[in-house]
């Protein structure tokens, strides 16, 4: 074929950029032995090979090489992820990784035996830091940090990300202090933690609020909050979200009404919410016209999330047709733990919501889906976690129609939460709450794979002990020979086929 | 409206526009000029593999544009390829290079994804000495280069 060309082309395998395509669809000890193949090749799967660095302290006498050794490629890692176990001392002096963008910490010890956390390990994971706060993007910890190292974080001027799973303080004052220098310049901040003491303001809301107004904007724009175990409001949470008007995307668990009031109280007269698209809140009442009111006011709000809380048919018909619209513009919706929230309102959602992309709810009955006689409208779903109720004869057939109408639908979580079902009562007779909710295993008869064809995700129901689960690989033999199947079967595959199936889907412990 | 596209062997290929431009490089052309008769001359690409390249872009003339995937994880899966691509791709070494530099050249991302995964697939689970046995490549280290490379990078083997 190229005896007509004018020259010759190279090889696809001499080009670095190509060879390190080729390598991002592999995995390291593939990668590994590339480097061996020639010289050119050596030089593509480097950059590919260390990237992202892993230092098991932990392990390190056994599996790792000694650290000069890695020294010459260090300056090809970007990521790197120390995991710490006990009272390691971390050679920080001897790590010059002068291109690191994404350092991550997990210190599973301290994080279960002492609550101050890193005690021995702080001032070195202090010069870490220090010593690569020229290129630091992204930090994560998932033991409490100390002051020491929030301090080497403020001197990071790249800093975007911060994530600190369990960050405690024991003043608010503490939290304060790193407002400025660290906390208001991130793009996104996660944090869990607690402020566990300290002088506590008699009136806390005219605190914040006076703090509100005497600190300046954040540029964040991405707030996770997680603060379950808080022992008093202190409502740094409020002053993050008020003062974060670049604010894109916010998960909020709170377990206070009255953080949820003051955010409302205040959101009227800031400018809140312009470009939020995604929320998730806890324990909020969606009845209460004002936060009805303050969800109607975020224009671009495409994601809503309410754990906990109630919604029932009232309430979603004032939802859908009355003057709050917010859910209009809704295509990833998740109502999960709501009390009481029936199937109902599910089927109704899922029969009324076209532009539905993601839902997550508890259940639904198939009494509910005969019942309203409508065919689900979200044939745009891409995403489904939902308990499919059989609690009649012979509607497992419309349900599997159902769900092959979904023709986007990749992932799929039939999760069922017994103890919900359970309290709700919905459940006719006796005996597990699992034998009447839809399973999709071939134990089941292969009609289920005609769901099951285009999953890349899959959880089936059954009991929370064994989940059936296909790996993609499985799923994606299953899609390609769907046809071929149907074809030379009618439904029922023959033994063989049928064998192998079910030979291929695995069975792992929740 | 068609546009005429001209190989490196001087054959010229009708297609419509929407399939033409899955090229990128074409479709920054066509903008660049204009609607014009003109044909536009790839001389990177033999008629051969312009045939290939073609019969891609009609099968895939619908497909959404691609979006950057956005979550960082490095890991890309080499065993999605749809049934069709992987027929399509079942071609000869020299074919298979020659359309990976074709997509390249031509920026067609999707295919040379593919091409890549295609790649990805042969090396899978080979050593380097098979990995030179299958592409023909002439091992240039000395001996005790590629012991110093193996110690240096043992620890990547074992995961």
């Amino acid at each position: 074929m190229s005896s007509q060309s004018a020259f010759t082309q190279p090889s696809p395998l001499d080009i670095p950029e190509l060879l390190q395509l080729i390598a991002s669809y592999m995995g390291k000890r593939d990668i590994a032995s590339c480097l061996r193949v020639s010289r050119v090749w050596y030089q593509a799967f480097l950059p590919p090979l260390w990237t992202r660095l892993e230092l098991n302290l932990s392990k390190y006498d056994r599996s790792g090489p000694p650290l000069p050794e890695r020294e010459k490629y260090w300056s090809l890692v970007q990521k790197m992820v120390v995991v710490f176990s006990g009272n390691f001392k971390m050679p920080s002096s001897r790590i010059k990784c002068q291109n690191l963008t994404h350092l991550e910490i997990w210190d599973s010890y301290a994080n279960q035996y002492t609550p101050q956390g890193l005690p021995t390990n702080e001032r070195s994971l202090g010069a870490l830091i220090h010593g690569h706060r020229s290129s630091l993007r992204v930090f994560f910890s998932s033991a409490n940090t100390t002051t020491r190292i929030l301090k080497a974080l403020s001197g990071c001027p790249k800093l975007e990300t911060l994530k600190l799973n369990s960050q405690s303080f024991e003043r608010q004052d503490e939290w304060m202090e790193f407002y400025e220098p660290l906390w208001s310049r991130l793009q996104s901040l996660s944090w869990g933690g607690v402020i566990t003491t300290g002088q506590r303001p008699t009136d806390m809301s005219a605190y914040t609020v006076a703090l509100i107004s005497s600190v300046k904007a954040t540029i964040i724009k991405e707030l996770y909050l997680d603060h379950l175990e808080r022992w008093y409001s202190t409502h740094l949470d409020v002053l993050l979200i008020l003062k974060s008007p670049e604010l894109k995307r916010l998960r909020w668990k709170t377990n206070s009404d009255m953080e949820v009031k003051l955010l409302v109280k205040l959101a009227k007269h800031l400018p809140f919410g312009k470009q939020l698209r995604d929320l998730r809140l806890c324990y909020v009442d969606l009845r209460d016209k004002e936060i009805q009111e303050m969800l109607d006011s975020f224009p671009k709000l495409t994601s809503l999330g309410i754990e906990g809380g109630v919604v029932d048919m009232e309430l979603l018909g004032t939802l859908q047709t009355g003057t709050h619209r917010f859910l209009t513009a809704i295509n990833v919706l998740g109502l999960e733990g709501c009390k009481e929230n029936s199937g109902q309102v599910v089927q109704t959602i899922l029969s009324t919501m076209p532009s539905l992309q993601e839902f997550e709810s508890s259940y639904v009955r198939d009494q509910d889906i005969v019942k309203s006689g409508a065919q689900w409208v979200c044939i745009g779903l891409r995403k489904l976690r939902l308990a499919i109720v059989l609690s009649e004869e012979g509607t497992q057939d419309m349900i599997l129609d159902l769900l092959s109408s979904l023709v986007n639908l990749t992932s799929l979580d039939l999760h069922v939460d017994s103890a919900q079902l359970d309290h709700e009562n919905i459940i006719p007779k006796n005996g597990p709450v699992e034998n009447y909710c839809l399973k999709l295993t071939l134990e089941h008869g292969l009609d289920r794979l005609k769901v099951l064809r285009r999953m890349v995700n899959f959880v089936g129901s059954g009991l929370m002990t064994m989940r059936p689960r296909w790996t993609v690989a499985e799923a994606q033999w299953v899609s390609k020979h769907w046809v071929h199947l149907k074809k030379i079967t009618g439904v029922d595959a023959t033994t063989e086929a049928r064998k192998f199936l079910e030979k291929s889907v695995k069975y792992s412990y929740y | 409206m068609p546009v005429t596209l001209t190989s490196l062997d001087n054959q010229e290929f009708k297609v419509d526009k929407e399939v033409a431009e899955r090229s990128i490089l074409i479709k920054n052309m066509i903008e660049d000029v204009g609607e014009s008769d003109a044909p536009i001359p790839l001389p990177n690409v033999s008629a051969a593999v312009l045939t290939k390249v073609i019969e891609y872009c009609e099968h895939h003339r619908n497909d959404p544009v691609q979006v950057q995937d956005e979550t960082d994880d490095p890991r890309k899966r080499s065993n999605d390829i749809e049934e069709w691509d992987m027929k399509f791709m079942q071609v000869d070494q020299e074919m298979l290079f020659e359309i990976i530099l074709a997509a390249n050249y031509l920026d067609i991302k999707p295919l040379l994804d593919v091409g890549c995964k295609t790649v990805a697939n042969i090396i899978k689970g080979k050593t380097p000495e098979e990995i030179r046995k299958a592409f023909n490549i002439v091992n240039d280290f000395t001996p005790e280069e590629e012991a110093q490379i193996k110690k240096e990078n043992e620890w990547a083997e074992d995961r």
